[in-house]
């Protein structure tokens, strides 16, 4: 199982197609991924839990996977977020 | 694939779609709407409905989404319900919508539940954040 904690750093925050690509991109994976926030797990392969958490700029979130291609898993979604989901800012 | 009918007052249905493919980047298959006038002769919708989901039951079922229980696109489907792959479902939102677009794969009586669970899940005050 692989964590890491990572700053949600678009403008919007993980609004709603900001999490469809999110779940999308963690749908290719075989891993089990999961995004953490305070008390709150969401299965990253879920649309509404990922929205569910709500999470806006500047919130720090624990992203863990556990599985064969985890460490993609974690790159990838790392890179996703990082790259402001596409948006620009 | 479940097929998935939303059956609304007014063009509620057609924008709540509208709005799922917006969010999801894709426009969703098996997925359509009914607009439901009640001042119109209620009778020609029974056709319409029958048809509707006769087309998108590809074997897995059709999930029905209507909005207020109780009111006239709700009381339409009742007849519907006897048939143990049509699952009727009130009090429609994006959330739960969006839901059942996203996990059809399941077993149409579990993605019922779930998408009702997941509308109420949806429904917070910002306020009070329980």
């Amino acid at each position: 199982m692989i964590k890491k904690k990572i700053k949600i750093i678009n403008k919007l925050g993980l609004h709603a197609r900001a999490s469809s690509k999110l779940t999308k991109l963690a749908l290719t994976f075989k891993s089990e991924i999961f995004l953490i926030q305070d008390d709150a797990k969401a299965n990253a392969k879920s649309i509404m839990e990922v929205l569910m958490l709500a999470a806006s700029k500047n919130t720090i979130i624990l992203l863990e996977a556990s599985g064969s291609d985890e460490k993609k898993a974690i790159l990838d979604i790392e890179n996703l977020i990082n790259n402001y989901f596409g948006e620009g800012e | 694939m479940i097929g998935i009918l939303l059956v609304t007052h007014g063009e509620i249905g057609k924008s709540l779609i509208d709005c799922a493919a917006h969010i999801l980047d894709k426009y969703p298959s098996s997925v359509e709407s009914i607009s439901i006038n009640s001042s119109d002769n209620l009778n020609q919708y029974n056709d319409i409905i029958s048809q509707k989901i006769k087309d998108l039951n590809k074997g897995s079922g059709v999930l029905i989404m209507t909005d207020i229980y109780g009111a006239t696109p709700c009381n339409l489907l009742n007849k519907y319900i006897i048939n143990d792959k049509v699952e009727v479902v009130t009090g429609i939102n994006l959330p739960m919508l969006i839901k059942a677009i996203s996990d059809r794969k399941d077993n149409i009586s579990h993605l019922a539940n779930e998408s009702i669970e997941c509308a109420r899940k949806n429904i917070k005050s910002l306020n009070t954040h329980d």
